[in-house]
């Protein structure tokens, strides 16, 4: 893979990253496919969405309730709302035999809410979509280190 | 204060949510006494099998032995009190120590240890029993009290909605599948089992994920998980008059049902989709077409079997409450497979557990949020009484005993405090 290419995988994830940190949750919405899947396991390693219970395993469809209970401000959870910062690192890109590519990525995900500030780091993979000099995400997947912890204090309100 | 004055009839005293020396009391005269869920038998099918749960203050193994009969054990060892079994299943010809290699049989007999010689006598001691442990039809309780009611009798009316979640099943039988959610709040056990039968909070609670699900009504004839969520989210919008359809029942012991939910076609319409036609013609062939549709027909959303356990058998899903201390719970979710039915069945379980329970939840988060909310509020002192009166002059009591009240009534709650009061004041 060219440098440029590697380059550009890694400013749309940054860009990602960006998007919902800042909260434009509508514009990182239309990063994702029609059809993409969004998915964090429950636990480590775990094979498949359909033989396991899983934290979130969404359809865009769901994500956008999602996005917009958030944005309606509604959700007792959210209010007032927490800050995030998506650190992402380890960025390495696979071209396969199709069109797709496969990007993965070391997350530290950091969360202040209300007067707790609280960390989570995983590792992401995804499946992205050249689209012009862009990507569309067909798939997003995190493993968090601790998915399979006693996992209530894993209610946030802003995706990883 | 007297614990006898913390529930008068339409009120209870903020105490009973926030007193660590409640707490305690209710781990004594509560749970060492009441019938709690250990885990299904299908989670131990072979032998030598276990599962490490708590049963109430204590964390207990379900072994099953080498003759294949059951024993519930504490995971402690014998001699020094170690914690012997960190795994949280797995199997084993015997339990040993990593302290000093006190060795025990899976019925927890002592069978081996280092240096017998420095004992005057051969030890006797063995890995403690729990008093009690008995299955329903396959679901496995254990009882801290050598002495009460034994589980047939405990489960009462309840019994029915462990039988509808097997009648369910195309083979008659269910078994445990897909891991399990654990979903930890800081606030009081109590606040769990009240809010699965509290019907009015979810318009207000639930209201973000409401709104959010009708701004897309074309999700309800989208594939199988968007249409599940979708659905999901829009009965929480249900108003009162349409909640009051839903009738709560209230059975001695405790115990609480929600009925008529899915009758309304808001959360799982009996759509003519392939899947549901061809477990329906499983269950028809298994039952005949009068009591299959009997089956299906039981719409009780929530069932609560006091203290802990909430039954949906209509998604073969159980939540276990586990009370750490007053102001911390931690409930599990557990999925059945209902044996004999197509795996797109099971699918449906899993989703409806993922979207309803995960604490990524759009639901669960924010009920967990009020919890802790409620928690917070009620350290202070603005005023020591809770009122939870609505509804009650509208309570029906039964000639068999039990109360019926409407969907919006506080009957569930008021139920659930006369139970507790009876269990801590004695």
């Amino acid at each position: 893979m060219s440098l440029e290419r590697w380059h550009r995988v890694q400013q749309f994830l940054f860009h990602e990253a960006r998007l919902l940190d800042e909260r434009r949750l509508q514009e990182w919405l239309a990063l994702y496919a029609e059809d993409a899947e969004y998915w964090v396991p429950y636990a480590w390693e775990q094979n498949s969405p359909k033989d396991h219970v899983s934290l979130f395993y969404e359809t865009v469809s769901l994500l956008r309730m999602r996005v917009d209970r958030l944005e309606r401000e509604l959700s007792p959870l959210d209010s007032p709302m927490a800050r995030v910062n998506h650190y992402l690192s380890n960025v390495m890109v696979e071209e396969g035999e199709s069109e797709e590519l496969a990007a993965r990525a070391y997350l530290l995900f950091i969360e202040h809410r209300r007067e707790e500030q609280r960390w989570f780091a995983g590792r992401v993979s995804w499946r992205l979509r050249p689209q012009g000099a862009s990507f569309l995400i067909g798939a997003k997947r995190v493993d968090l280190l601790n998915a399979d912890q006693d996992a209530g204090h894993l209610r946030f309100a802003v995706p990883f | 204060m007297n614990v006898a004055d913390l529930w008068r009839a339409n009120s209870v005293h903020r105490a009973a949510y926030v007193d660590p020396a409640v707490f305690a009391l209710e781990q004594e005269r509560i749970f060492r006494r009441a019938w709690l869920y250990v885990a299904h038998e299908s989670e131990v099918p072979q032998p030598g099998d276990y599962v490490l749960r708590r049963l109430g203050p204590d964390e207990v193994l379900l072994v099953r032995g080498e003759d294949r009969s059951l024993a519930l054990l504490h995971n402690r060892c014998a001699h020094r009190g170690a914690r012997i079994v960190a795994q949280p299943a797995g199997n084993a010809r015997q339990f040993r120590c990593p302290y000093h290699s006190w060795t025990y049989a899976l019925d927890g007999r002592l069978i081996g240890m280092p240096l017998p010689e420095g004992y005057a006598a051969k030890v006797e001691l063995g890995l403690a029993r729990v008093a009690r442990v008995d299955s329903y039809r396959g679901f496995v309780f254990g009882s801290h009290a050598a002495e009460g009611p034994g589980l047939a009798e405990f489960l009462g009316g309840l019994a029915s909605a462990f039988d509808n979640m097997l009648d369910r099943a195309p083979a008659g039988t269910v078994s445990r599948f897909g891991g399990e959610l654990r979903l930890e709040y800081r606030g009081n056990w109590k606040m769990f089992m009240e809010n699965a039968v509290d019907l009015v909070h979810p318009n207000f609670v639930h209201r973000s994920s409401v709104e959010a699900a009708r701004e897309q009504p074309q999700a309800l004839a989208a594939d199988g998980l968007t249409q599940q969520g979708a659905q999901m989210f829009l009965a929480n919008g249900m108003r009162a008059p349409e909640w009051d359809k839903v009738p709560l029942h209230a059975f001695p012991g405790g115990h609480v049902t929600m009925g008529g939910f899915y009758r309304s076609g808001v959360i799982a319409p009996e759509r003519a989709d392939p899947v549901y036609e061809r477990y329906r013609a499983q269950l028809v062939e298994r039952h005949g077409a009068e009591k299959a549709a009997a089956v299906l027909a039981v719409d009780r959303f929530n069932n609560l079997v006091w203290p802990t356990v909430s039954v949906n058998s209509r998604f073969a899903a159980l939540r276990v409450v586990q009370p750490l201390a007053a102001d911390r719970t931690v409930v599990e979710v557990q999925c059945f497979r209902l044996e004999g039915a197509d795996a797109a069945m099971h699918d449906l379980t899993l989703q409806f557990v993922n979207l309803a329970a995960s604490p990524a939840s759009l639901v669960a988060s924010d009920d967990l949020e009020l919890f802790e909310r409620c928690q917070r509020g009620l350290q202070g002192a603005a005023s020591d009484w809770i009122d939870v009166r609505r509804g009650a002059l509208a309570d029906r009591p039964q000639p068999d005993g039990s109360t019926l009240g409407s969907g919006t009534s506080e009957l569930a709650i008021r139920h659930q405090f006369a139970t507790w009061l009876q269990y801590v004041t004695r």
